[in-house]
């Protein structure tokens, strides 16, 4: 073992790469030989050696498990959200060829700036017959309610992505355009980030370019697009909500740039600006950077059939009130006829040659470009002219005769709708893998966000990705594959801008948050009442089933029957004809009773529970704390998949001990660690408002119909309530019923009395902000202030008394009050702060007009 | 000729709806023989908050305006007085050959035109389409006069029929029925012309009823109409109506244009809640 060891070590990492042939490597060159751009990183590497790599990789991997990095794979019925995988060697670009890149890419930018400035204004472009109309008028997206608007310094590209490769000589090139709302510079980010805490040195050690100046610059370049509240203006980051794929980033660009997260249900227009609805009430947005596409923008300008989207947006833009990046239609260039196009408009708009090539591409809609592709027909690739994304490309050397014919005749019919291109290998980067490294194909994303005048500053580094397998030339981080941090060398100075606070200038002191989006507290309301509702589920779950295994206690008597019997109404698990007489019954019990803890096909289940709550939780992460947002990790991987083989008694104990753990430990965090803002107060309002609704159904269930022996009972109710230890220690072993409801309902002191919960809404509520021309209490206010001062007046002995038929019939009506009271306090939170309108549920339709 | 207009749309809600955003193409064009004197809409209720008019993306002005209290009924009117007159005399055989129409469409100088070539959201251009537009498209016919028969053919092929389409309905629907209404019958017409690849827009407006002039009784004159419009070069846009089987001249008001139906809607709208809706219209046009 000892010298396996050290025969891995001793050998040097770079040195025992093996490229693949054919294609073009970045880090060793045609003889095999590293690149002299590499050589401070091999050097690095070979120091560390590869065990203490492989160490450093599942480290890597450990950490981006923790902080929940992800990205969501389309195609499951329910969102999947994988990790984000990342290799740890960086893609290393010399400094002199990132030179190159830098120029290429804010070229283009610059130039697809003037060409949106163009077709969305006067479009001499086409009526010069330099872009063909079919560009403009065949293709589905360019926005004709756009053609017109007048955007805020004439710039309708502020932020710009594009996909580069390297071709099998040696050439980058542009393969893709991304121009409405580029994702994976939060990724790009993300690596960095990694990289550094993973190797505290070597990007210093190595003159890597930081990043942290590029996202100042798009901080920046948003903040001046703003036409009103220029001073200060309100910036959101509007996503398409949880289910993107690149949720995650939206969040981490959001709580990294310090904007505010918001979806289309945040925001409202008003008298043609955009609001975002928060707790004070509505708040006037000033810029929208937004990850959402063009047409999903605005229902009434450019849908047909959904209706999802800000509606009015449009007409805000138009009206000169809120400023959007990128500006609406930018997605006209993402087209990939574009590609064909441009060297003739760098040549036209500036006058200059485009410094960094495109893959060849040719437009059909050209009958010169339709001769040229046809006659090297068997070597491309053929693609929708129009049609960027979320299509593949049709290699024509795959199709038998009949379908090459087709397509042929597909294109002549339709030529404008095709577009042919070469086909290349993209270039090799090395890959750790515990054998060592080994090539996969690359393809690198580059950023520009807008600057000064008319000119783009390019992200110095970004996301490089690769593919899943060795020979697989198919990059795409939906089907398998992974990223890697990317490098651009400098010999110059590092430069050191930080988005940290600038400790040399003094700081404003704030005592509050910023506004709260309503959609963030009804979540946070409904977090807090989703895991109360695991624990008070899971509790019930334990304490029968921990009876149930419990070999030594009287349970075969009538104590467990009796228990089980008494929480029918909380639990599935009614008892049959006869009761639970024999054993045979009691083992159904067993059965039914874990499926209430992973039936997904039970609404009450603590597995169902948990799926919603996930989806709850990813809708405020950002207002989560890392810890907190663990130990919802935690939790989630506590409960195996619905098909899984449901597990025996003992397993499911085992399970649910953790399950309750790990609650203890999130409330600890919420507890201690979050600031006593209107985020902690909905979230706490919630897990009030659910342990009492909770423990009313609980004492119906256990106590309005008295089942014998009570005692036993009474018991299972304190344990459920985590009220057993107080009991005993005031009362020891007399359980007496009235003892007990003054324990669970009226006793102020117990956390987990009635009472105690309905002192702390009172409080909470009476917290939240309100019209303050108003002088009066709210609903709200007005319903919890009752209901506390009912609990307080309320009599033990008359709850617990046993009227006629055997049942505590005033106990019974008092626990439906209750409950129907709180129900209300809650219906008069949400109408109050959440919805801002009565209807906010509501669908939004289009209506269509009359016929014509 | 001075027309009159008053054109009311009213919606009525099964629920109360909140808010609503609309977006409404009802002010008549100015347009070679044709006039807007004056143009007023109203909207009830009266909170209504209009953003300034302006013109959409084909010329046309596009109002937009958002009822921001709760409502359960909303009723749009337009009131205007446009001035009409007569187009001259066309004769259809002196246009070019069809053929060379098609071809001039594409020149960059007609690039205007050229954008109505293409699909739209209602009118793509289809095989069954194009086959029955061919036999009135014979090698060497004067353009306008092979468009002139084709709306003879449609007018003669398919029946009027409220009841047979809605908004919506698609063009194989309408075809394979041989029913429909003007707004079908319109972009069936602009189906054929696209399908032979010639650029053909959709037309908005009204038509004089004609019964105060003892006129012969013109389809669509309860609603608005409408009809299409077909580019023929030296000759310009030459509209034709196939529901009524004419040349629009003076009984036609035109309001505005676009590549279908779905561009110039008189009013559309995005409603948050409202249940189901009823939408009610009515169109007086009086000669002045």
């Amino acid at each position: 073992m000892a010298t396996q060891k050290a025969d891995i070590a001793g050998e040097s990492l770079a040195r025992g790469y093996r490229a693949k042939p054919g294609a073009f490597d970045e880090m060793s060159d045609a003889d095999g030989a590293l690149r002299p751009h590499w050589q401070a990183y091999a050097e690095h590497i070979d120091r560390i050696g590869a065990v203490e790599f492989q160490r450093r990789h599942q480290q890597a991997m450990d950490l981006i498990e923790e902080d929940g990095v992800s990205y969501n794979v389309y195609g499951d019925a329910r969102v999947s959200h994988r990790p984000w995988t990342i290799d740890l060697v960086p893609e290393v670009i010399s400094e002199r060829e990132w030179k190159e890149i830098d120029r290429g890419i804010a070229q283009r930018a610059a130039l697809l700036n003037a060409v949106l400035r163009d077709l969305y204004g006067p479009q001499t472009l086409v009526r010069d017959g330099i872009v063909p109309a079919e560009f403009v008028y065949a293709n589905p997206a360019f926005l004709l309610p756009c053609l017109g608007l007048r955007v805020p310094r004439d710039r309708w590209l502020h932020f710009y992505a594009a996909d580069i490769a390297r071709g099998a000589d040696g050439a980058w090139m542009v393969v893709a355009d991304r121009t409405q709302a580029p994702s994976g510079a939060g990724y790009a980010l993300e690596n960095r980030l990694v990289t550094t805490r993973i190797f505290p040195t070597i990007t210093q050690e190595c003159g890597v370019q930081r990043l942290a100046a590029f996202f100042e610059r798009l901080r920046t370049t948003l903040r001046e697009l703003a036409l009103s509240n220029r001073d200060n203006p309100t910036i959101v980051l509007m996503s398409p909500g949880p289910t993107h794929e690149t949720y995650f980033e939206h969040s981490y660009l959001a709580r990294y740039l310090n904007f505010t997260l918001v979806e289309n249900d945040d925001l409202t227009v008003r008298d043609n600006c955009v609001y975002l609805k928060t707790l004070e009430g509505l708040s006037r947005v000033d810029v929208i950077f937004r990850r959402v596409d063009d047409q999903l923008c605005d229902p009434l300008d450019f849908g047909t059939e959904s209706a999802s989207g800000l509606v009015g947006l449009v007409q805000a833009a138009y009206a000169g009130n809120v400023a959007i990046g990128n500006a609406l239609g930018c997605g006209v260039l993402e087209a990939p006829a574009l590609r064909a196009l441009l060297p003739d408009l760098c040549r036209h708009l500036l006058k200059q040659e485009l410094s960094m090539p495109s893959v060849t591409t040719w437009w059909c809609a050209n009958p010169e470009h339709m001769k040229a592709a046809l006659e090297r027909f068997d070597s491309l690739l053929v693609a929708p002219a129009f049609s960027g994304r979320g299509w593949n490309p049709t290699v024509v050397q795959s199709l038998n005769p009949r379908e090459r014919d087709n397509l042929i005749d597909a294109i002549r019919a339709r030529p404008f709708d095709y577009v042919a291109q070469e086909r290349i290998v993209p270039s090799t980067v090395p890959m750790w893998t515990p054998q060592g490294l080994a090539p996969r194909h690359a393809m690198l994303r580059t950023y520009a966000v807008a600057g000064e005048q008319d000119a783009y500053a390019v992200m110095p580094g970004g996301l490089t990705r690769f593919s899943d397998s060795p020979d697989s030339l198919v990059i795409s981080m939906q089907r398998g594959g992974g990223s890697k941090d990317t490098w651009a060398l400098t010999s110059g100075p590092v430069d050191t801008h930080t988005l940290l606070p600038n400790a040399g200038k003094r700081i404003d002191i704030k005592r509050t948050m910023s506004n709260l989006p309503s959609r963030a507290a009804d979540n946070l309301f409904w977090l807090g009442r989703y895991l109360e509702r695991i624990e008070s589920t899971s509790r019930i779950i334990r304490c029968v089933l921990s009876r149930l295994t419990d070999e030594a206690s009287s349970s075969s008597g009538r104590e467990l029957p009796a228990i089980v019997r008494s929480l029918a109404l909380v639990l599935p698990c009614a008892p049959g004809k006869n009761g639970y007489e024999d054993e045979a019954d009691l083992r159904g019990v067993e059965r039914r009773v874990i499926a209430a803890l992973f039936d997904r096909s039970w609404n009450n289940s603590v597995s169902t529970t948990f799926a919603v709550l996930n989806n709850v939780a990813w809708v405020v992460r950002d207002r989560l704390s890392l810890d907190t947002w663990r130990i919802l990790g935690r939790l989630m991987e506590d409960l195996p998949d619905g098909g899984a083989r449901p597990p025996r008694a003992g397993e499911a104990l085992a399970l649910l001990n953790q399950i309750i753990t790990d609650l203890a430990a999130f409330s600890g965090f919420a507890t201690e660690n979050m600031t006593r803002g209107h985020g902690w107060r909905f979230l706490d309002i919630g897990r009030r408002v659910e342990r009492t609704l909770n423990t009313f159904e609980l004492l119906r269930s256990c106590l309005v119909i008295p089942i014998e022996p009570e005692s036993a009972v009474l018991q299972a109710a304190l344990e459920i309530s985590d009220s057993a230890m107080t009991f005993r220690s005031r009362y020891g072993g007399n359980l007496q019923t009235p003892a007990v409801l003054d324990l669970l309902i009226t006793d102020e002191s117990n956390p987990r009395a009635v009472a105690f919960q309905s002192a702390r809404l009172v409080r909470h509520i009476e917290a939240l902000p309100r019209e303050k021309s108003y002088p009066f209490a709210s609903r709200e206010q007005q319903l919890v202030t009752r209901l506390s001062a009912d609990l307080q007046l309320a009599d033990i002995f008359e709850l617990a008394a046993v009227a006629s038929q055997s049942r505590r019939a005033a106990l019974e009506v008092r626990l439906f009050e209750w409950a129907q009271t709180l129900r209300d306090v809650s219906d008069a939170l949400a109408w109050h702060y959440f919805s801002h309108t009565q209807f906010s549920r509501a669908d939004t339709t289009i209506r269509r007009g009359a016929r014509a | 000729m001075i027309y009159d207009v008053r054109h009311t749309t009213r919606y009525d809600y099964s629920e109360t709806v909140p808010i609503c955003y609309n977006r409404a193409h009802l002010s008549p064009r100015n347009d070679r023989n044709q006039k807007c004197i004056e143009r007023h809409i109203d909207v009830t209720p009266a909170s209504a908050i209009f953003s300034d008019p302006r013109a959409d993306a084909f010329g046309n002005e596009v109002t937009y305006f958002t009822v921001q209290e709760p409502h359960s009924s909303m009723e749009v009117t337009l009131r205007a007085q446009v001035e009409v007159s007569p187009v001259e005399y066309l004769d259809l055989n002196l246009s070019p050959d069809w053929q060379l129409a098609v071809d001039a469409a594409r020149a960059v100088e007609n690039v205007d035109a050229f954008q109505f070539i293409f699909d739209s959201k209602f009118v793509a251009a289809a095989p069954i389409l194009k086959a029955y537009a061919l036999p009135s498209f014979p090698a060497g016919r004067p353009f306008l006069a092979a468009v002139s028969d084709l709306t003879a053919r449609i007018h003669r092929d398919f029946t009027y029929d409220p009841a047979a389409t809605t908004v919506s309905t698609p063009l194989d629907e309408v075809m394979q029925s041989r029913r429909g209404v003007c707004q079908d019958f319109a972009h069936l017409q602009i189906g054929c012309l696209r399908s032979i690849g010639v650029p053909a827009r959709y037309v908005s407006g009204y038509i004089c009823g004609g019964d105060q002039t003892g006129a012969p009784s013109l389809t669509g004159a309860q609603a608005s109409h409408a009809w299409l419009s077909v580019f023929c070069p030296s000759f310009g846009w030459i509209d034709f109506d196939p529901t009524n089987n004419m040349i629009p001249s003076d009984l036609h008001i035109t309001v505005a244009w676009g590549r279908d139906y779905d561009d110039v809607s008189p009013v559309r709208g995005v409603v948050l809640g409202g249940g189901e809706h009823t939408i009610s219209v009515d169109v007086q046009i009086t000669r002045l």
